[in-house]
């Protein structure tokens, strides 16, 4: 500190100053909750009765005794293995279809944002509805179309493809991020190519996606953690069941924490929660 | 040569409307079913085949989900309406005002700290859910607005993220001129620097107003009364109910959506605008 000139201690100072709001939320909202997240991860806290120190004890439990952390990880990993690729994909090629200079462009912009603008809780309720074995429109069409009848909430697999579906309607969010992505591109870039007698399905994969490879990459892990911390559409659509066929790992920590009252053993599945969020983000920055 | 030119752009057109009109439905039809059971009687709903048009229109079910009388369902909307509009506001003050010291302020270090910004934006909120719980139990502040609020007013990252890029794209000679001419800091931030990222301000309180409307898991947890709930939770409490009117669970399920909707319907040249503007350049 003491090369700092009287100026830049000032200017210092007054920095710090205009940013605490978001320094003391740090502390306040994440910090310090993910230190007591720590601390009572080895205590057996449970609001009934006093904590008592277990060393790692839960997280033992975890690993070796409860087969649900495991099925719980799987289907949530299953649901990310398919929801995050499909929904950058499609969202990758909406967006270009989207930055078309099209007549009306505009309406059609507005209709693919207008699904992730639904409140998640009156969506799913709208989905349960129609994805009834035998009352729901979905199975109604399928079955005009000659094809057989699906219990979509009844089996881990179905489920899945359901969420991901809805999962796809509602990534509105994810299209405006590609697109704004796409609109930074300098158009001056397509025409030397179109000059230069560069076909359009050339220009896709020499100019448009090395160009987009870090909004991609945001996209990816912004998918990919949401993926991981899934809990409403799954709460509502099947609340885990049946049989915890649907039971992600966000809805484990929840019914552990505030059904069964486990809070130390679901400290620690927020720790875990927090390496597996972290590795992932490591993994995938590194990779960018 | 230039004919040939010419009939591809037509073909390429063509298919692009197609492929935009094909999704579209694919899309809308969701919405208008979603639209078609709140206005069905209750025997509609369970109709099979199902009816793709209704007459006679109920919408007499929007009036009788709003008075529904075992769930306090106005009360609920007020509440919800209550914390998203305070917790909109702290997130326009406090990302704006953060923003603002991370973008047209010098001081050593900023950058890097900035980056802590970026990085916090990756950890999810439900990782620390219960030990805030366990927290606001101690402070006596479960069952209260409070943790719902709170930290709306404290700079959330996506938001000063998304105000910062916009910040930075105001000239600092600009505002420095001001300072010259005898501006002190903040009126600097109040009369330049603020009207000048008006897109980026109102793509964030559409967020925000997005994401607390939209907050299911947090009031869940926080909240126990009824008369304290908001109305994403009481939602879910409607359809639980015994004997549930489904015609009127989503006639409620689209007042629920409405108020987003017409924000967003009003405000989405702004919004489009605030996020190009803002952009992902980094």
């Amino acid at each position: 500190m003491g090369k700092w000139s009287k100026k830049e201690r000032k200017q210092l100072r007054t920095g710090l100053l205009i940013i605490s709001p978001w320094l003391i939320g740090l502390l306040v909202f994440t910090v310090i909750p993910l230190i007591l997240a720590i601390g009572m991860s080895l205590t057996n806290y449970s609001f009934l009765s006093p904590p008592k120190f277990v060393g790692l004890g839960n997280y033992i439990t975890m690993f070796t005794q409860d087969p649900m952390i495991w099925k719980s990880l799987g289907i949530t990993l299953l649901y990310a293995v398919f929801t995050v690729p499909l929904q950058l994909i499609f969202g990758f090629l909406l967006a270009n279809l989207l930055n078309q200079k099209l007549k009306g462009i505009v309406v059609f912009r507005t209709i693919f944002y207008i699904p992730c603008l639904i409140v998640v809780v009156s969506s799913t309720l709208l989905w349960k509805q129609m994805l009834d074995t035998d009352f729901g429109i979905v199975n109604y069409l399928l079955k005009s179309l000659g094809l057989n009848k699906v219990s979509w909430l009844a089996g881990t697999g179905t489920i899945i493809a359901s969420t991901v579906f809805i999962n796809i309607w509602q990534s509105g969010k994810m299209m405006i991020i590609n697109l704004s992505g796409l609109q930074s591109i300098p158009t001056s870039l397509y025409e030397a190519a179109d000059l230069d007698g560069c076909s359009k399905y050339k220009q896709v994969f020499h100019i448009t996606l090395p160009l987009m490879t870090p909004v991609l990459f945001m996209n990816f892990l912004i998918g990919l953690i949401g993926a991981f911390k899934s809990f409403t559409l799954f709460k509502i659509l099947t609340d885990g069941g049946p049989n915890n066929a649907s039971m992600v790992y966000m809805l484990y920590l929840y019914k552990n924490a505030f059904l069964n009252f486990k809070l130390g053993y679901a400290n620690a599945m927020s720790v875990f929660l927090f390496v597996i969020v972290g590795a992932l983000t490591h993994f995938t920055i590194q990779n960018i | 040569m230039e004919k040939k030119r010419r009939n591809g752009k037509v073909i390429r057109k063509t298919l692009c409307y197609l492929a935009l009109v094909l999704l579209s439905i694919i899309f809308m039809f969701p919405l208008y079913w979603f639209f078609l059971n709140s206005i069905k009687s209750y025997e509609q709903i369970f109709q099979y085949p199902p009816k793709f048009f209704v007459w006679p229109m109920r919408f007499e079910n929007y009036g009788e989900a709003y008075q529904y009388s075992a769930l306090d369902f106005g009360k609920m909307l007020k509440n919800s309406a209550i914390i998203t509009i305070l917790s909109v506001v702290g997130a326009m003050i406090s990302s704006s005002i953060v923003a603002f010291g991370f973008s047209q302020i010098k001081w050593k270090g900023r950058d890097q700290v900035f980056m802590l910004v970026i990085l916090t934006m990756i950890i999810p909120t439900e990782v620390v859910l219960t030990p805030l719980y366990f927290i606001y139990r101690k402070l006596n502040l479960l069952d209260t607005w409070f943790p719902l609020i709170a930290p709306f007013f404290f700079a959330k990252p996506f938001y000063t993220f998304m105000m910062r890029q916009s910040m930075m794209g105001i000239p600092l000679e600009l505002s420095e001129s001001a300072m010259i001419d005898g501006c002190n800091v903040w009126k600097r931030f109040l009369y330049i620097v603020l009207p000048q990222s008006k897109p980026a301000l109102l793509a964030v309180m559409i967020m925000a107003m997005q994401d607390q409307w939209n907050n299911y898991l947090e009031p869940l947890i926080y909240i126990n009364s009824n008369s304290k709930q908001t109305i994403s939770v009481g939602l879910t409490f409607f359809s639980g109910m015994y004997n549930i009117q489904w015609n009127l669970v989503f006639a409620a399920a689209v007042i629920v959506a409405l108020p987003i909707l017409l924000v967003f319907i009003f405000m989405q040249k702004y919004f489009i605008q605030g996020v190009v503007v803002s952009g992902v350049k980094g």
